[in-house]
């Protein structure tokens, strides 16, 4: 109740936004100046980005994987708590591009999580990369974007880990892990400011009460006025303000029982979808845009060790109450708009056994229990404006008909959903290890069942007049009144093997070879948003028009399969300072899951799984230190991925690349630290890094297209034990570049990509 | 292709289940209102007539008793008793008799009134053919659709054709009267790739008269409606088709095909139907 207590008051806080900006600010630099404790500092002792991070035991990535995971047979990346901090990277989406063939276009709103990765990946509903903060499985992508204060490291794991990591990890699984209070202990300050009159603050606090306790304590807090204006009102659309808080606990028993629980809420409110119209050459709509988002996560991790065995638990609980609301067409115009109000709740449980930490074995071993159950309620009604009734009802039915013409009984209607899912699975998973001389073999198996209810009614009370234009008198009135209930379920099935063999090549520095192949799956749903379409064409049908939509065709679609074929190596070299990460992969996907937008002049996308697709290329990591004080880190990512068979019965598009995944990804940067010594400075670091991604094409046709592009940045940063200061520069060059686009009711729309940006952070460690 | 699909795996669906469940119960009744197309043996008159049909099926004797209420018969309702009656799991229930001798409501036997080559099937539909008084007498549903179908539709002066093959077309048979009338409601309209899908549109008051071979549904001029709201703008003229439904003893069955021709909007449309998939029936039949 503590944590929620402290969740609602800190809400609250969001009325005060204006005091809290400036007078948080001249804060902490009051506190920075005026207050001087000794605290284990973070900016000291130089260590390379080139060294090989060990894991925590108690990580995820660590209890299935190990805790050198940069030297198993998996394409990894591993992000540390220095490059964090050097590339401004506060949540997920900012690792884009740094991890090669990873990318994740920042439009929409803090609901669009679209990740693509070596060409797979979607816009809506399942994702291709699973997420885990601090152990806990994230299952409603929805969910994924949102700051974090104090992220200790990320790991991506590229490739499919559905064998160990289960439904929607075929591209890949993010692990990010927080600050640990039995590591670090003090308290950290964080203010910063930047373009777009954009603020961030955060404070967190970590405790070590006892030997074997660490307890810690953030809140964090930024907003922005944004960067993009609706014309049609001169105002921001991307307006933000964010509030997130965590309550982290870590106990280590004498006797092998390790506990850690991470209690963290999150509060968004955005306006969002900052559509550009292609036509107009400008953002202007008229309708209301925004994006609430209300969540709540608790995981809690209990490990245990014993002689014969390691067993770890992973509970989590996650909670969201969201409300996505758009003026659905995007124009100064009423067509019509759309809300999407949903609570949901999910739990999850996995249980991971394993041969005993300290094993001196050759065989090791794996074996887990995963399962989850997630309830999810929505609201999506469909507000159809006058001039939706006009241009898309009226004027469409009255071509057809010119002596009878029909009107609408009012100039603006309801079409109303409720949704209610249930889906629950479980899955049981196995991974065998054997290590013969240099050679690791890897097999493992999961059996994957996952069940998938829906429960909707939809509902429209509305009715129009038939008009004799003869004589202009009233020829008939009709009503229309739908109440659709009805309920789809379906159920999946799925055996998800891998097998790898890993070389070690015994030398000095570590230099690892393997190969891999493994199958990935994707779980099949139901896509809701849909239904305002199927809705609409139900009403057109009172009027003789419109399309029969098969209600379970066109909600319902397969589960998304592939097979990952990969061969890499990982090799230090220099003393560990220089660090490769090579792979090569070729991608077979079978149903590759879609977005496509239906016939007719509707705005809903509904998912189509293609024929088949496949997708090869190749991905390369370098960290080097050559000198001291010197980080060099370079990452490209290739990706050729094409549809083999994609007819959707209008057009076929076999042969063409696949939609909103780059061909190419780029990051360089590089570091130099140089010391200062003074008792107030102990150094000062330069950075340059250049991003880049594309060609990105926008549709199946691959009509339209985004050239490759690059944002390169820098920053000066000044620091000591206690303290840095860091003035950055975001895209300089002001690069001007489209991160989505789509064509809805005809029209052409895309978001361009944020502008130069500016700023300067401020740490503090007390 | 799909509607073949369709076509295969429904029969026997509706052949066990959803039409008679011989399953279930060991007995069934249907009711059944038919159009009676009654040909001379040289099919040079033909006159149609409204009856109305029971079938009573017995699943374990496997036979089915017809009672018929036809004043151009008898006065009063017959019944045609044990037609053995088959089952076959591609298509359906069918039932034949050679020489039935009706009787009456009492049991009874009606003298001078023999059915010969009886001949039926019911799956959803009942078709029925048998000779009377040496007239062969065609029953067929008053309400037919014909699922399986091709739509050309060509412009005056242009060599270019639209072909559609999603339609459906739906015949209601009425009497008006003493005379025949039919509405035809097709479904799934589109005579022009241009042309936005229309759900539903019915020709009204076609006029009926027997021929030869089967049915002739005409009219001069039209005005289409739809949700019973008329459309000028589709007015439709020359309107002619044609269903044939003459079989013989052998081969009665699911056969019945729908022609029609007639101009809308400017366009000739041409038009022909089935009630099932043709080339998925050889096949069936074929095993």
């Amino acid at each position: 109740m503590t944590g929620i207590s402290f969740a609602l008051t800190f809400a609250n806080m969001f009325k005060l936004y204006d005091l809290i900006r400036f007078y948080s600010l001249i804060a902490c630099i009051a506190v920075a100046t005026t207050t001087a404790i000794h605290a284990e500092a973070l900016f000291d002792n130089y260590i390379p980005d080139s060294t090989t991070i060990t894991l925590k035991e108690l990580s995820v990535t660590a209890l299935k994987y190990g805790k050198r995971v940069d030297n198993e047979a998996v394409a990894s990346s591993i992000i540390n708590q220095h490059e964090i901090e050097r590339y401004n990277i506060y949540s997920f989406k900012d690792i884009t591009s740094i991890v090669p063939n990873f990318f994740v276009p920042d439009y929409g709103s803090r609901m669009t999580s679209s990740i693509y990765v070596r060409g797979q990946g979607t816009r809506i509903d399942q994702p291709v990369v699973g997420m885990n903060i601090d152990n806990v499985p994230v299952l409603n992508k929805d969910n994924y974007d949102f700051d974090m204060l104090d992220i200790e490291h990320v790991e991506m794991l590229r490739g499919p880990q559905s064998t160990l990591f289960g439904r929607n990890t075929m591209g890949g699984v993010i692990n990010i892990t927080t600050l640990s209070p039995l590591s670090f202990q003090g308290t950290r300050i964080i203010a910063s400011y930047s373009s777009g009159n954009t603020f961030k603050a955060g404070v967190s606090s970590y405790l070590k009460p006892t030997d074997n306790l660490g307890v810690s304590f953030s809140a964090g807090y930024n907003a922005s006025d944004g960067f993009f204006t609706n014309m049609h009102n001169g105002e921001k659309t991307d307006w933000e303000k964010q509030g997130e808080g965590r309550f982290k606990l870590q106990w280590r028993g004498n006797n092998g029982l390790k506990i850690d629980n991470t209690f963290s809420f999150s509060i968004s409110r955005q306006g969002g979808y900052p559509y550009e119209s292609a036509e107009l050459g400008m953002i202007s709509y008229n309708d209301t845009c925004f994006y609430r988002r209300n969540s709540i996560t608790n995981g809690l991790t209990i490990g245990i060790n014993r002689e014969k065995y390691a067993m770890t638990s992973i509970t989590s609980y996650q909670y969201i109450d969201d409300n996505m609301t758009l003026d659905q067409d995007f124009l100064p115009v009423s067509y019509f708009t759309l809300t999407q109000a949903r609570r949901e709740h999910t739990v999850t449980q996995d249980i991971v056994f394993k041969n005993p930490e300290n094993s001196n074995s050759a065989y090791s071993w794996l074996a887990g229990f995963f399962g989850f159950y997630k309830n999810s309620d929505m609201d999506a009604p469909v507000l159809f404006k006058d001039y939706g009734i006009t241009h898309l009802i009226e004027e469409k039915r009255n071509q057809a008909n010119r002596h009878y013409p029909i009107v609408w009984d009012t100039r603006q209607f309801l079409l109303s959903s409720n949704f209610n899912t249930n889906n629950f699975g479980l899955a049981l998973y196995h991974q065998s290890t054997y290590k013969l001389q240099r050679f690791t073999f890897t097999a493992a198996l999961r059996a994957d069942f996952e069940y998938n209810r829906l429960k909707y009614l939809s509902q429209c009370n509305t009715g129009y007049s038939i008009i004799d234009a003869s004589d202009g008198s009233l020829f008939r009135h009709e009503d229309v009144n739908i109440n659709d209930p009805g309920t789809v379920s379906k159920n999946f099935f799925q055996l998800l093997p891998k097998i790898s063999i890993n070389y070690d090549f015994n030398t000095p520095s570590p230099i690892s070879a393997f190969l891999s192949v493994a199958k990935g799956y994707k779980a099949g749903g139901f896509n809701t948003q849909m239904f305002s379409d199927v809705l609409q064409q139900r009403l057109m049908g009172y009027l003789g028009i419109g399309y029969n939509y098969d209600v379970d065709k066109i909600i319902s679609y397969k589960p998304e399969t592939n097979w990952t074929f990969e061969a890499g190596t990982h090799a230090e070299c220099f003393n560990g300072r220089i660090r490769t990460d090579i792979s090569v992969f070729y991608i077979r996907s079978t149903n590759q899951q879609l977005t496509v937008f239906p016939d007719g002049t509707t705005t809903g996308r509904i998912m189509a799984n293609a024929g088949s697709a496949r997708s090869y290329g190749a991905e390369i990591s370098i960290k080097a230190n050559p000198v001291d004080n010197l980080s060099i880190a370079v990452s490209y990512g290739y990706t050729n991925a094409r549809f083999i068979e994609f007819d959707n019965g209008i057009e076929n598009y076999s042969g063409k690349y696949i939609p909103y995944a780059p061909k190419n990804t780029i990051f360089a940067a590089a570091n130099y630290i140089l010391p200062v010594n003074k008792k107030w400075l102990d150094n000062i670091s330069f950075t340059v890094d250049m991003s880049a991604a594309g060609e990105i094409y926008w549709n199946e046709s691959n009509s339209e297209m985004q050239k490759l592009y690059c944002l390169p940045g820098a920053s000066i940063k000044f620091s000591n034990n206690h303290f840095s200061l860091d003035v950055w520069g975001h895209n300089i060059s002001d690069t001007s570049y489209r991160t989505f686009y789509f064509v809805s009711i005809g029209n052409a729309f895309f978001q361009r990509g944020k502008p130069r940006t500016f700023g300067a952070t401020l740490r503090f460690n007390i | 292709m799909k509607k073949g699909l369709l076509f295969i795996y429904s029969l026997p669906l509706l052949a066990l289940a959803s039409c008679l469940d011989s399953e279930m119960s060991s007995t069934q009744s249907v009711n059944a209102d038919m159009i009676n197309r009654t040909v001379t043996s040289d099919y040079s008159s033909t006159k149609l007539s409204d009856v109305k049909y029971r079938l009573d099926f017995d699943f374990t004797e496997a036979t089915v008793d017809i009672t018929a209420f036809d004043t151009d018969v008898y006065y009063s309702a017959y019944t045609l008793q044990n037609i053995p009656l088959s089952v076959n799991s591609n298509y359906g229930y069918t039932f034949r008799a050679s020489n039935v001798t009706p009787v009456d409501g009492n049991g009874e036997p009606i003298s001078g009134i023999t059915f010969t080559e009886i001949t039926g099937q019911y799956c959803n539909t009942l078709e029925l053919r048998y000779i009377l008084d040496d007239k062969i007498v065609i029953a067929s549903p008053n309400e037919i659709m014909y699922t399986f179908s091709s739509t050309t539709t060509t412009t005056p002066g242009s060599e270019e054709e639209f072909v559609w093959d999603e339609s459906t077309y739906y015949f209601e048979y009425k009497k008006s009267s003493d005379a025949f009338l039919a509405d035809m409601t097709i479904t799934n309209i589109k005579f022009d790739s241009r042309m936005p899908t229309q759900q539903s549109m019915t020709f009204p008051d076609l006029t009926v008269a027997p021929t030869a071979a089967g049915l002739r549904l005409t009219a001069d001029e039209l005005i289409p409606l739809q949700n019973n709201v008329p459309y000028p703008d589709y007015k439709v003229t020359d309107f002619e088709a044609t269903i044939n439904t003459n079989y013989s003893y052998s081969e009665f069955f699911c056969r019945e095909k729908v022609t029609a021709s007639f101009t809308c909007m400017g366009k000739r449309v041409t038009v022909e139907a089935y009630m099932y998939d043709q080339d998925v029936l050889d096949q069936i039949l074929q095993q």
